[in-house]
């Protein structure tokens, strides 16, 4: 699918859902690009894991997120006690059930998460920040950007001022 | 336009350019005012009375990145020019801990046609109630007030203005919706004012017949066609209470390209309708806007 939005960059993941039905077309372009992730090959709607690349996208996203977060004096202290490699599973599950990825998420919900972290709203919108960021360097189209920020926004209340 | 005016208006635009430079004076005194950790275009622009907003309306907005606890300063200059009429601005603007808003703007309007000029002074204040632009259902709302004065009241009042300042007073709601139109992000804006302001108040408040407030609503939406570049429309309601000549509603089409946190220029075509006596005005609309 990365194959296909590289003739398609102003491509709506829903016009690619359109257009994955006829796989046969896609089939020889896919097995080019070793990282394209798991086709829906029986026509099911393509899900936005799929679209942030799946396994190794969001894996890709997250370490750039936390190599942005690391180098972050205004956040960096927030994860002094963080076990980071327990952390990066953690939110790599997180986003893939958020984004219909099929996991199930085994840690503690967002509110009890960040207690006692005095998550204020410049944490957060820096967050967001490195995100975005982090995403663009990963070559993730606008829309599944911002698809992926609509799901993650109204965690707002529950993360900050905790 | 005698000597004298000619000079004093000099001297005010002269101070409204020096404060252009303010913010950069201010960012040496106050090391806390690092760059915002806003996302970049959640400040908007300022609109031509100097608050955040779009090119004509006031949004809920607070300028800047500024987000909880932090500091942020812009300037701003803007001309648009219709085809009568020239209106310039110059304004600042101040804001702490994404909930105040300090804002000064100078207008200076030319009666390209008729000859002359008039110009006021706007003290802005905003004030966030409730709601999060991005991150709550509930939208970003914010009380706002510009105080206005008008420099010079012998023409406002020769065509039938009360006085030469008023008090407006707005709530605007702003709600940023992601992934809307083609995954593109929507930003819409209302705005309720109660004004006495002729022609946003170039044209002094209240009329010798009355001097009631009035309700007037505006409206912008925006879509965010990258995370930097905006299109969108706006809509502003004003009062038609000059018996001399007819007040429209303006309207405008507006491209907004956020640079980066720091620079930003809002083109836009803005159609302000008739404008004492002269129907029709339409034209260009140009600001560059600077951030700390």
């Amino acid at each position: 699918m990365s194959c296909l939005r590289k003739f398609l960059p102003f491509a709506t993941v829903r016009l690619i859902t359109v257009l994955s039905i006829s796989t046969a077309l896609l089939a020889g372009c896919a097995q080019s690009d070793p990282n394209t992730p798991v086709s829906s090959a029986n026509a099911s709607p393509t899900t936005l894991y799929q679209a942030l690349g799946g396994d190794s996208g969001v894996s890709d996203i997250v370490d750039g997120l936390l190599a942005r977060i690391a180098r972050d004096p205004r956040i960096v202290h927030h994860f002094d006690e963080t076990d980071i490699a327990i952390f990066r599973e953690r939110l790599i599950e997180h986003l893939c059930a958020v984004t219909d990825g099929g996991c199930a998420y085994q840690g503690e919900n967002m509110a009890d998460s960040h207690k006692g972290l005095n998550i204020t709203q410049a944490d957060f919108d820096v967050l967001v920040g490195h995100l975005i960021e982090s995403m663009k360097e990963q070559h993730i189209s606008t829309s599944t950007r911002n698809a992926l920020l609509k799901r993650l926004a109204p965690m707002y209340s529950e993360v900050t001022y905790q | 336009m005698n000597t004298m005016k000619l000079s004093l208006s000099t001297r005010r635009y002269a101070r409204a350019l020096l404060c252009l430079f303010c913010p950069l004076w201010l960012g040496g005194i106050a090391p806390v005012m690092a760059e915002g950790s806003r996302v970049i275009a959640t400040g908007g622009a300022s609109m031509i009375e100097g608050s955040a907003g779009g090119g004509i309306v006031p949004w809920a907005v607070i300028n800047g990145y500024g987000s909880s606890d932090e500091w942020s300063a812009t300037a701003m200059a803007t001309g648009v020019y219709v085809d009568d009429f020239t209106l310039k601005v110059m304004g600042a603007s101040l804001s702490y801990d994404n909930r105040f808003e300090l804002s000064l703007a100078r207008q200076t309007f030319d009666l390209d046609t008729l000859g002359g000029e008039l110009g006021q002074d706007i003290v802005g204040f905003k004030y966030k109630l409730a709601g999060e632009l991005l991150y709550t259902a509930m939208p970003q709302i914010t009380l706002g007030a510009q105080y206005k004065k008008v420099d010079d009241f012998s023409l406002p009042q020769a065509v039938g203005a009360r006085d030469d300042w008023g008090l407006d007073i707005y709530v605007a709601a702003s709600k940023v919706f992601f992934d809307t139109v083609a995954g593109r992000n929507l930003l819409l804006n209302a705005t309720v004012r109660v004004t006495k302001a002729n022609q946003t108040g170039l044209l002094g408040f209240g009329t010798e017949a009355s001097n009631d407030y009035h309700f007037m609503l505006e409206a912008s939406a925006a879509l965010l066609l990258t995370d930097n570049l905006a299109l969108g429309i706006e809509y502003r309601q004003k009062p038609n209470e000059l018996g001399f000549a007819r007040e429209d509603y303006w309207q405008d089409i507006f491209l907004a390209w956020f640079i980066n946190r720091h620079l930003s220029v809002v083109t836009a075509y803005a159609d302000l309708g008739s404008i004492a006596g002269f129907d029709h005005q339409q034209g260009w609309y140009l600001s560059l806007e600077g951030t700390l």
